[in-house]
């Protein structure tokens, strides 16, 4: 009898407070329920999808064909644009002037192997280039343009050595020297005093 | 007692019947088991052969193509030389079909009717061009005969030096039986087979007619085989005319027509009939005879020459055009009548083929080949492709090699040699029984274009036959004075790292010394113990003064010297040690070659190459190899060299250039070392670079200095490789000044100073002090 009452005490104060937990306790209305919901949602989509960008990123650190289909448009990276004139402007001064013909040919053969490029056809173009090269080497076009088809490509070892020589030989126009100081520094390794070599 | 009747034993008989019983069936069935596995061994070899024929092709291997383009320098005599190396033909009118040139005398002209060729990266559709030439040897204008365009450069296209194809060498391609023009298909046909397309591979009426005739006459005067029979035999079997064989061939024919249809085995004998010799080569189908009896393509065959090729099926070699143009003659026109009475062409068509002359493109050259560069080649082709690879996949090796020049090479040494034995008869093998496993006096020659890097032309020894070890590339020798020009340079260089910088007047002492390193000596003496005490460092070079240049050599630091050995191209194995100032280490001629290519280049390193492209059949590069440069020394620097080793020419060791018939522009230095073992001479002009060495491969004493054994065949060389083309001289950079200094106290000019040199200095280092001694 005695532990009966007790009991049942137990379990009427226990109804009091729950009663008067879920009188007093945070109530939200369903609304509110519903937003709080699809706020939550959003979080785990944005989590997610933050994941999937890092994943992404340090696939393509260690591939590097995406960056290399990049350099492979068309046009480059760097546009030879200024170079492109200084070339048209180089041939109708040598024929103007009557400079040696092997210099003509030499400019005549890189702005044909221009041409090769523009079209997509860089086989021909190194096939002409490398011929401008052996016709005339002391005109620094031909050079200009091996080295850039090769940064293009991703082969810098190959690309300095002809970005070199076309710096010794290119007219000194400030904007064509521009470019070719952008073309490599995009191939020159950079040593420590993070200068380019 | 009765007695039994005893049945007699019975009669034994032979067994005849057991045993047949016995053997009979298994030996039927052995026999047809083996009929049947003869018959599934001739099907697969068939169909490999039908489906693997169109893989097993050659490697080509050609040479360079020959640029023209304006501003060249162009031997006309040399171009005609090329042509016709190219099987051009020479007319005395406007040329109109291609493979045909003239030359024009005023104003001299040359007018070629280009052949169609497949480059790597564009088609040459077989253009009329024009090239002018002017006074002095130099092509002044270009242009297409047809459109009046006028154009920049022209390309001769590169002739096949040989092909790999196992042991044998044959050059074919294969053509599908829609690219055949029909009138060739069916005057083959109506020649060989006419029942072609209605027998089942043997052809009995055929057969029978041919019994008849042959029994008649008393003796073989027709053949009754039929096409796919001729091609079993093409395929399979050998030349032997036994019974065996043509049973072998019959059984053949009948599965393969059994397997394959009509126009496969059509196709397949119009690629593989053998059609005539080339050489060592087999001339194998329609593509190749088409090219090498008329120097085009079939679809732009005649009817005339249509009739001739079918007409040489029979037998190749006795129709020939080349050496029997009668009997070819003869038997086109009895095709020609073949075909008029079959209806294959009407009336007139048979007149005009008629009256056709031959009109075949005379034969290539046998070329001598260029064994050295093949074996040089295959060696790297092996590196990147599996043999089977490059005798069956018909893969196109453009190399860049120039046979005219590479001619020019083994001409110029096995003269060279052969003089060399007649004036010094110590040299030659029968007289010198002191060292009978000395071998033969041997050459080794290369020549590289000094820009790009490419081998133009390498001889590797004497003769090919007789020894396969190629000198330029394999042989270490001690390069002697040829390799002093580095130690020069080391001194000269702007960027010397030692901060020891000499001028070209720089005074040098030429006088015995003893150089101390590391706890030893050793001293350099000169030739004939002759020194010249005070001298400048021009004159220490021209005259190759051992003392002078070791002293230099001690000054700038031996390790200065070897690194740059290293940077222009010696391998690095080279020891810092003070011999290696006087060429004390042992080098391959191709290293030479490459070191001096940096002093032409104005200061280029590149690699050495060989094969430029290999092509795939569907014309896809498998391989390309670029021009790669490195830029190792400044332009300045590299003509100051080139400036000094001009002066070896005109008035030092190598002054005997001149009177060897070589007037051109050229720098160079001779080669002799200390025990006249090896002589020596490297040098360039402005566009080509050769490198010679003469000597014994072991033991023997030469005896001989450079000027003496290996200039001659290099200027030898040289007049044919510039040709009667206008001397050019070298380039000068910027950065580079002159004055007129004094030849022996190397100070300015003054009024007195009779012997002068215009010496090139770097800009701001000229010499400022007047001569006061003359």
């Amino acid at each position: 009898m005695h532990r009966c009452g007790v009991v049942c005490a137990m379990l009427l104060i226990f109804a009091v407070a729950l009663g008067a937990g879920c009188a007093t306790g945070p109530y939200i209305s369903d609304a509110q329920y519903e937003q709080a919901k699809q706020a939550r949602r959003e979080q785990y989509a944005r989590e997610e999808r933050e994941e999937r960008r890092t994943k992404r990123e340090h696939r393509e650190a260690r591939d590097w064909s995406a960056w290399i289909d990049e350099q492979a448009r068309p046009e480059g990276p760097v546009v030879l644009q200024r170079a492109d004139l200084v070339l048209s402007a180089a041939i109708s001064r040598a024929e103007y002037e009557g400079a040696p013909a092997t210099q003509l040919t030499h400019l005549r053969m890189t702005a044909a192997a221009r041409n090769a490029l523009a079209e997509g056809n860089t086989e021909r173009a190194l096939d002409l280039l490398e011929r401008a090269i052996a016709v005339d080497g002391s005109e620094g076009f031909a050079y200009l343009y091996l080295g850039h088809v090769y940064t293009r490509r991703g082969d810098f070892e190959r690309s300095i050595g002809f970005l070199q020589q076309a710096r010794r030989l290119l007219p000194p126009d400030p904007a064509l020297r521009d470019e070719l100081r952008r073309l490599s520094a995009m191939s020159a390794p950079i040593d420590a005093s993070g200068m380019i070599r | 007692m009765s007695y039994e009747w005893e049945a007699p034993p019975p009669k034994r008989r032979f067994p005849f019947l057991t045993l047949s019983l016995l053997v009979i069936p298994p030996l039927l069935a052995a026999l047809l088991t083996a009929g049947w596995v003869y018959y599934g061994d001739v099907e697969r070899t068939l169909a490999s052969k039908f489906e693997g024929r169109r893989w097993d092709f050659p490697t080509k291997i050609y040479s360079d193509d020959y640029p023209i383009y304006v501003g060249a320098s162009l031997d006309r005599e040399s171009l005609v030389h090329r042509l016709s190396r190219l099987g051009y033909r020479r007319v005395p009118s406007f040329p109109t079909t291609r493979g045909e040139y003239r030359v024009v005398a005023f104003p001299p002209a040359v007018e070629i009717r280009l052949k169609a060729f497949q480059y790597p990266s564009y088609r040459e559709r077989g253009r009329g061009v024009r090239i002018e030439t002017s006074r002095e040897g130099l092509v002044s204008a270009i242009s297409d005969m047809d459109s009046n365009e006028v154009l920049f450069d022209v390309s001769l296209e590169p002739a096949v030096i040989t092909g790999l194809h196992g042991d044998i060498q044959e050059d074919r391609r294969e053509m599908q039986l829609a690219e055949i023009p029909v009138p060739l298909v069916r005057a083959i046909v109506t020649v060989e087979d006419r029942r072609f397309f209605e027998h089942f591979g043997l052809d009995l009426r055929g057969l029978a007619r041919a019994v008849v005739v042959n029994l008649r006459a008393g003796g073989v005067r027709q053949g009754g085989s039929t096409l796919t029979q001729q091609l079993m035999k093409n395929f399979f079997l050998t030349d032997d005319r036994t019974v065996v064989r043509k049973l072998k061939e019959a059984v053949m024919a009948v599965v393969a027509e059994k397997n394959f249809s009509k126009e496969e085995i059509l196709e397949s004998y119009l690629n593989e009939i053998y059609l005539g010799q080339k050489g060592p080569v087999g001339v194998h189908g329609v593509w190749e005879a088409a090219k090498f009896y008329f120097g085009c393509e079939p679809r732009e065959l005649g009817m005339g020459q249509i009739a001739l090729i079918a007409g040489l099926v029979r037998a190749p070699n006795y129709y020939s055009p080349h050496t029997h143009p009668d009997r070819a003659l003869e038997r086109r026109n009895v095709v020609l009548r073949a075909l008029l009475r079959t209806g294959e062409i009407d009336e007139r068509t048979y007149h005009a083929a008629l009256a056709e002359p031959l009109a075949v493109v005379a034969p290539p050259p046998a070329t001598q080949g260029s064994p050295y560069f093949v074996d040089n080649l295959r060696r790297e082709l092996a590196e990147t492709f599996p043999d089977e690879v490059l005798t069956s996949e018909g893969y196109s090796v453009f190399t860049t090699l120039d046979p005219e020049l590479q001619d020019a090479a083994e001409r110029a040494v096995s003269d060279g040699l052969k003089r060399l034995e007649q004036d010094f008869p110590h040299l030659s093998n029968a007289a010198n029984p002191a060292n009978p496993d000395s071998g033969d006096l041997q050459a080794a020659l290369v020549a590289i274009n000094p820009r790009t890097g490419a081998i133009i032309a390498m001889v590797g020894g004497r003769d090919y036959r007789r020894s396969q070890f190629n000198r330029v590339t394999d042989a270490r020798r001690q390069p002697g004075s040829v390799f002093k020009p580095i130690v020069y340079l080391a001194a000269l260089s702007s960027e010397a790292p030692g901060g020891v910088h000499y001028l070209p007047t720089t005074i040098v002492q030429d006088e015995p010394f003893v150089w101390e390193y590391d706890g030893k000596q050793w001293a350099p003496n000169n030739y004939d113990d002759e020194y010249f005490g005070p001298v400048t460092l021009r004159h220490a070079l021209e005259h190759s003064l051992n003392a002078a240049t070791a002293s230099i050599a001690r000054d700038v630091g031996i390790d200065v010297v070897r690194d740059m050995a290293v940077r222009l191209g010696i391998d690095a194995s080279i020891p810092a040690l003070p011999a290696i100032a006087l060429g004390g280490w042992e080098v391959s001629p191709l290293e030479i070659a490459r070191v001096y290519g940096v002093f032409a280049s104005g200061g280029l390193a590149t690699t050495p190459i060989t094969i430029q492209k290999v092509v795939s059949r569907e014309g896809l590069v498998v391989e390309g190899n670029r021009v790669a440069i490195r830029s190792e020394i400044s332009p300045a620097d590299a003509y100051l060299v080139t400036n000094l080793l001009e002066g070896v020419v005109q008035r030092g060791t190598a002054r005997g250039l001149a009177r060897l018939g070589f007037t051109h522009p050229a720098a160079g230095k001779t080669g002799t070392t200390n025990d006249y073992n090896d002589a020596w001479f490297a040098g360039y002009t402005r566009d080509v670079l050769a490198v010679v060495w003469v000597g014994f491969d072991r033991g023997a004493k030469l005896g001989l200095t450079g000027s003496t054994a290996a200039l001659p065949i290099w200027a030898e060389f040289m007049k044919r490789a510039v040709g009667a083309t206008a001397p050019r001289a070298f380039e000068v950079p910027d950065g580079i000044v002159f004055e007129d200094v004094d030849r022996f106290t190397g100070m300015l000019a003054g009024w007195g100073c009779r012997d002068t040199v215009r010496e090139a200095f770097l800009e701001g280092e000229e010499v400022s002090t007047r001569c006061r001694e003359h």
